[in-house]
Parts: structure tokens; sequence; C-alpha cells
């Protein structure tokens, strides 16, 4: 089954280097982050001159957003992904192979998973902005990389077609906000709680939780949120 | 073509496919954010808030959309109506620029209560929603796959963007940037919702509705038309 699941990992890695299009998906995180190093003084600039806001005072939450980015996009496209198996009724066969619902599950998911964690590690330099340290990257990036089952589930789960998961993707972009959550008080604060994009956040810059609670709370709930979607894809394919 | 019954039915699609629900969950966060910030930065925020999600998100309905009438064969079926794709697509770019019109409006609400206005922030959203979906359908029709039109317009995505980049560093760029700014599909569409505002001279938001009005029928002619020829031929 392990072989049969790389095989299919290996299927997957063909899809995107074959497509000259795709093979730039991987790389759309680090142009992100290039903009984001070019624009992000400038716009500081223009809102201090305008408000007195000093958004580069906040270049560590920035470097944390960038650094979740990667699961979030990849997560994105896998989820998509999944979709057009379950449009195309790939899905349903996958249960009679000897990989299974589960492994075609675990190598899609985990394929996208590791390319996030490791882009996850090697953007924040390419921002240049903010720091946050060695520890900090690691767990963030990790919590990153656990978005990826989280994005590409929820779509599979709830979206009956690509329209439907634009609409759950703009519903769910409000996620991105989820590591200002860290700067609120409570009881505020706690809306941000039951995310593992809150728990990175905290994780990196610690405002409120220790690194090791922020990093166990992290894990737990991207676990929980992972074993709740896949049942309810699961019933979906089903 | 009962343009009545084609609306009517598209906003039926758009309820089917969750977007009030969306669009009500992302105005109520937006809300909540901007009705924390201080006057002057949520007056610098709001335009740009109002702007971008006709003109991006337009763009990737559009997109998605027409990946799914492809992938359903939907999409042939519609040679066989007089409907023109043009106005298929305007439609569901007019649908889409109502909810977020009611989402930039209730939060302007939350902010400013009553003192914004109105109309141009509706000329706004359709200002901007209008020629932008027509480009994402047309590069749907190249690109075939959502993942495909996600990556592959990225370059058109930038290229609408170009104004929220002027409006917020113009100072520290050079003049030919605001000069390619200018020149962009959606940047009528952002002096519109600076309108809602604050004052900005007539004849320049004149010029912002033509301006639109022109790339619409531009892009529906030069780019949407040899999509849909293409999309046919294969």
């Amino acid at each position: 089954m392990r072989g049969n699941a790389m095989r299919l990992v290996a299927a997957d890695v063909r899809m995107v280097a074959r497509d000259p299009l795709l093979m730039l998906m991987p790389f759309v995180p680090f142009l992100a982050a290039g903009a984001l190093r070019f624009f992000l003084p400038l716009l500081s600039a223009f809102v201090d001159k305008a408000t007195g806001f000093r958004i580069m005072e906040y270049a560590d939450l920035a470097r944390v957003v960038i650094t979740l980015f990667p699961g979030m996009f990849y997560g994105m496209v896998a989820g998509f992904l999944l979709l057009d198996d379950r449009d195309d009724g790939v899905s349903a066969y996958w249960g009679a192979t000897p990989v299974g619902r589960s492994g075609y599950l675990a190598a899609r998911l985990g394929l996208f998973s590791v390319a996030a964690f490791a882009a996850g590690l090697a953007v924040g330099p390419v921002l240049g902005l903010g720091r946050i340290g060695a520890a900090g990257t690691l767990g963030t990036a990790a919590l990153g990389a656990a978005q990826v089952p989280f994005i590409a589930l929820f779509l599979a789960a709830f979206a009956a077609n690509k329209v439907e998961g634009l609409s759950i993707l703009k519903a769910l972009s409000g996620l991105d906000m989820a590591p200002i959550a860290i700067y609120l008080s409570l009881p505020i604060r706690a809306v941000g709680w039951p995310f593992p994009q809150y728990w990175a956040a905290e994780l990196a810059l610690g405002r409120n939780a220790p690194p090791v609670v922020a990093l166990v709370l992290g894990v737990m709930t991207s676990v929980l949120w992972t074993v709740i979607l896949a049942a309810r894809y699961r019933r979906r394919v089903d | 073509m009962n343009l009545a019954v084609l609306v009517r039915s598209d906003v039926r699609l758009l309820w089917r496919h969750g977007f009030a629900i969306a669009y009500l969950v992302v105005a109520i966060l937006y809300a909540a954010i901007i009705s924390a910030l201080p006057r002057e930065w949520a007056d610098a925020v709001l335009p740009v808030l109002a702007w971008s999600d006709p003109a991006f998100f337009c763009f990737f309905f559009a997109g998605a959309s027409v990946c799914l009438d492809l992938a359903q064969g939907t999409f042939g079926a519609l040679f066989a109506t007089p409907l023109r794709p043009a106005v298929y697509i305007a439609v569901k770019a007019a649908n889409l620029s109502v909810l977020a019109f009611a989402m930039a409006a209730a939060v302007s609400a939350s902010s400013r209560g009553a003192d914004f206005r109105p109309w141009p922030l509706a000329a706004s959203c359709l200002a901007g929603g209008i020629p932008s979906a027509i480009l994402g359908a047309s590069l749907a029709l190249r690109l075939k796959s959502i993942n495909r039109f996600l990556i592959g317009s990225m370059p058109a995505f930038l290229f609408l963007a170009l104004p929220v980049v002027q409006y917020a560093a113009g100072r520290w760029l050079p003049p030919w940037f605001g000069m390619i700014a200018a020149m962009t599909p959606a940047d009528g569409a952002l002096r519109l919702a600076r309108a809602a505002y604050q004052a900005v001279p007539v004849p320049e938001l004149a010029v912002g509705l033509a301006a639109a009005a022109v790339w619409s029928a531009a892009l529906s002619i030069l780019v949407l038309g040899p999509a849909v020829a293409a999309a046919r031929a294969d």
C-alpha cells in the first residue's frame, strides 16, 4: 500500500511538472513574499503619513502570515484537485484500489503539506522583514502545513462544485486575519482560539501564551479540524 | 432574449452556491475590524475595501464559473441560444456587484453611519466588476481548468491591482507608474469608490465611468470574443 501511495504522489508531481503553468504553483508564495518585501515599506510610509499607524512595527506578524501562506495556497490547490476528482467520479473508485480512500487522501494531502512546510521555512527570508526565532519559524511552518488538509478538506467536504468552492474560500479568507486576534483583548480574542492560524501567531510571537502551549493547542486544533472534515468528506463521497 | 429571466436564474445560482452567506460572513468580519479602527484609519481603508471586492472577486468568480461551465459542458449549450457570452458574463458580474455593494455599504455604515454616498459606491461596484469579470472569463476559457486559471491569471490579476498600488504608494513611485495604473480596467472604479467617502471632481468620475465602459466593450470584442471562438473550436 505504501508503494502504491508513493506512486500516487509521483503521479501528482508529474501532473504538476508536465504543465508549465502548474509548475509555477510552488513559487507563488515566494512571488507574494517578494512583492510584499517591496510594497509593505511603501504602504507603511503612506499609512503612517495618513493615519499615524506604523505597519512596520507589525513586521513580525507579517512574517507569521507569509509563513502560513503556502499552507493556505497549496491547500486551496489540493482542495480544487479533490473537487475535480469528486466531480469526475474518480474519488469513489479509490476505495476499490490497493491505495484505498485513506491512502488517496494521505498521498494527495501529504504531498502538498510537505511542500507547504518546506515553502513555509524558506519564504520568510524572501520577505526579509520582521524576525521570528528558528523554533518559532519551524512551529509556524508546521502549523502552516497543517492548513493544507484543513482548507482542502473544507472545500471538498462542503462545496458542490468549483464555484461553490470559491464562495467557501471567500468565507475562509477571514482566517487570514486570525493571527491579528493575538492583539485583541479578551473576550474578543477567544474568537481566534479554535483556529490553528491564531495559535501559530501565539507560538511565533508569544504574546498571550507560552510557545509550547501555543504549539500544543495549534496541533490539537489542526488534528481536530482534519478528523472532523475528513469524516464529513467521506460521508459526502459515499 | 429575456434578460430578466437570465438575471433571476443567475441570482438563484448565486444563492445556491452560498455567495450571499459568504458575503455576510466577510461583511461581519470587515465591519467588526473597520468599526474598531479610528475614523481616519477607516477612511483610508474603506475605498480600497469597497473597490477590491468587485474588482478582484468578480475576476475569479467569472473564471471559476466558466471553468465549471466548461467541465459540465454547459458552455457549449450557450451557443445554441441568442445569448451573447459578454452579456452572460456581465449579468453574472452585475449580480455579484450587487452583493459587493451591499457588503461595502454595510461596512461603510459600521464606520461612518450614513456619512457616505451610496451612488458612487454602487457605480464603483459595477465599473470594477464587469470589466474584471470579462477578463477573468476570457482567461478561464483559454486556461480551461480552475488550478491553471488560478495560477495563469496572476499577471492579469496584478495588472488589475495597479490602481491600488498607485493609491497607497503613488507619491513614492515614478510618474509613469501612475500613468499606467490610470489606464487599467479597474482604475475608474477606484475613483468612484473614493468619491463615496470624499470629494472627487465630477469630470474625473465621468472619465472613470467612461473608461470602465470602454474597457468592458474592448475586452468583450478583443479578448472574450476570440477566447469564445477558440473554446468553440476545441
